[in-house]
């Protein structure tokens, strides 16, 4: 009698491992399983072309332009959601009510489409350049298509919503009195921002920063269209190599790059957010 | 202050300008009766619409990305139910190495995921090209399928059950006569939502389909030929297709501060 009851309690704590257990395999045995085969099978030959890849000009140069445009990316969300964010948070709410449905426009719409709009609005002859003729503004089409900054206005337009939504909300955990007390002991506008405002929203900045980065060094879509053949990223250059060039050992060699990269931009921002909070 | 405000519209009209242009352009351009994609519009015509309907690689893809699409989320679901559920109702070690298992597919770069997914399942493992593309959709859309059904289970007070238990119900009975009836619409919402995540997909689709291709890469092929409206009359439609499942999905479940 008391043995049955034992066995039948340990079939009740083995419960929540049987109900984990299908897609813990499934996750396990396709994103672990396929990480360590590719590492463990061809492991000597990763490191012969790792030697040879990592130092290869088209590698560094697409290294280069990789964060060069994830960069840019950054800087202009920031620049363009920055004031937007603190604006809509503590001066006029209905910016932040228009944007915080905009926003999510575009998320609802395969990246594909998008950058399919850019190509029609940067093109030759594109609805920018139609525009900029119309009204004798420029007298030659401008070539923005197919250049590193057609790629990095096609990322900001997929990016930009994850630097607003992480800076705006690390400015609502900003509470309204620390503003109040400050400027009722006399600070200006500006002292309240730098001294208030901006190292409470740092953390969010940084948040959005790491976002932007990773997604940028993985966007394959936008770049290969907006890019053409001149503008290569890391991840334009490793479907060349997996479906152009047919050579898979250099192509594991840019996956594993990318994934470095990923993993190192994540973790580094992750320790500033730390350090900073301490601080 | 003036100046303030003034600088803040016109950030704010730059920002409109970049997020919503590239979405509204193609609308226009898609009614147009020129051969090429050109601004502005001329005339008015659907000839577009029903030349999206004349490609062959058109429609299968649509097809196509509707299957896996269908498929992926229903077991991505069916297996996200049990787990979060587990995750949910018991305390066990190594829970918190557990969530991050399954939130680990969003965090690998989808094209890393894709290539890696291209040398293990079909260069090695030899599975045909259609498991590999389902078991690879599946994969990207189990971090989006466990936070829905995690969510409405939070929202669940574990007394219901607890109470139908103690009334006699078999816990099997209680789970799904009073659970499920009560995240139903959490598990419509988490569906509807992995369903258009995987629509969209493109690397994994990209890399992982050998033969037949899903409808975004059926659109990229045609790109890489043709510039017409065509792709534009059929964003007209995906944009009308994906959005308002998106709009349905947030109507059911507002899922705000998960």
């Amino acid at each position: 009698m008391e043995k049955e009851v034992r066995i039948k309690a340990s079939i009740t704590q083995l419960i929540p491992f049987f109900l984990l257990l299908p897609l813990l395999t499934l996750v396990f045995v396709l994103l672990f399983g396929s990480v360590i085969y590719v590492l463990a099978s061809s492991s000597h030959s990763i490191a012969v072309s790792m030697l040879e890849v990592l130092p290869s000009s088209y590698f560094i140069s697409a290294y280069i332009t990789t964060l060069k445009v994830g960069l840019m990316v950054v800087l202009l969300s920031a620049i363009l959601s920055y004031p937007l964010a603190v604006y809509g948070r503590f001066v006029n709410f209905k910016v932040e009510r228009l944007l915080s449905v905009v926003v999510f426009i575009p998320l609802m719409i395969n990246p594909l489409i998008r950058a399919f709009g850019w190509m029609i609005i940067l093109g030759r002859e594109g609805v920018l350049n139609s525009i900029l003729m119309y009204f004798h503004i420029i007298t030659h089409p401008l070539s923005i298509l197919y250049t590193e900054n057609a790629v990095v206005l096609g990322l900001l337009e997929l990016f930009f919503p994850f630097m607003y939504l992480s800076l705006y909300s690390s400015l609502e955990n900003i509470p309204e009195e620390y503003i109040l007390a400050a400027q009722s002991l006399g600070a200006g506008t500006l002292r309240v921002f730098l001294d208030i405002i901006l190292p409470l929203s740092i953390t969010g900045l940084a948040t959005g920063a790491s976002i932007i980065m990773a997604g940028c060094a993985a966007a394959f879509v936008t770049p290969s269209i907006l890019g053409g053949l001149k503008v290569k990223t890391l991840s334009v250059l490793l479907r060349e190599y997996v479906d152009i060039f047919l050579d898979w050992n250099v192509a594991t060699v840019i996956a594993l790059v990318i994934l470095a990269t990923t993993l190192l931009i994540i973790g580094v921002i992750n320790l500033v957010k730390k350090l900073v909070m301490r601080w | 202050m003036r100046l303030v405000s003034s600088f803040v519209w016109v950030l704010l009209a730059t920002t409109l300008f970049i997020l919503l242009s590239p979405i509204i352009v193609p609308l226009t351009v898609a009614f147009s009766e020129r051969e090429v994609i050109s601004f502005p519009p001329t005339g008015f015509t659907l000839k577009w619409f029903y030349n999206a309907f004349k490609f062959k690689s058109l429609v299968d893809g649509f097809k196509l990305s509707l299957y896996i699409g269908f498929a992926a989320s229903s077991i991505a679901m069916a297996l996200s139910l049990p787990a979060s559920y587990a995750l949910f109702k018991y305390s066990f070690k190594g829970k918190s190495i557990i969530e991050n298992i399954f939130l680990a597919p969003s965090l690998m770069p989808e094209i890393v995921l894709s290539y890696l997914l291209l040398i293990y399942l079909i260069a090695f493992a030899r599975f045909p090209g259609s498991l590999a593309l389902l078991l690879g959709h599946i994969l990207i859309i189990t971090p989006y399928a466990m936070r829905y059904v995690y969510a409405s289970l939070v929202n669940l007070s574990k007394e219901i059950e607890e109470a139908a238990v103690s009334l006699g119900a078999h816990p099997v009975r209680a789970f799904l006569d009073v659970v499920v009836p009560n995240v139903k619409n959490g598990l419509v919402a988490g569906f509807i939502t992995s369903f258009v995540v995987s629509f969209n997909a493109f690397s994994i689709s990209l890399f992982l389909s050998y033969g037949a291709m899903p409808l975004p890469i059926a659109m990229w092929n045609y790109l890489q030929v043709r510039y017409d409206p065509t792709i534009a009359a059929l964003s007209c439609m995906l944009i009308l297709f994906t959005v308002t499942l998106t709009i349905i999905a947030r109507r059911i479940v507002s899922l705000r501060g998960v």
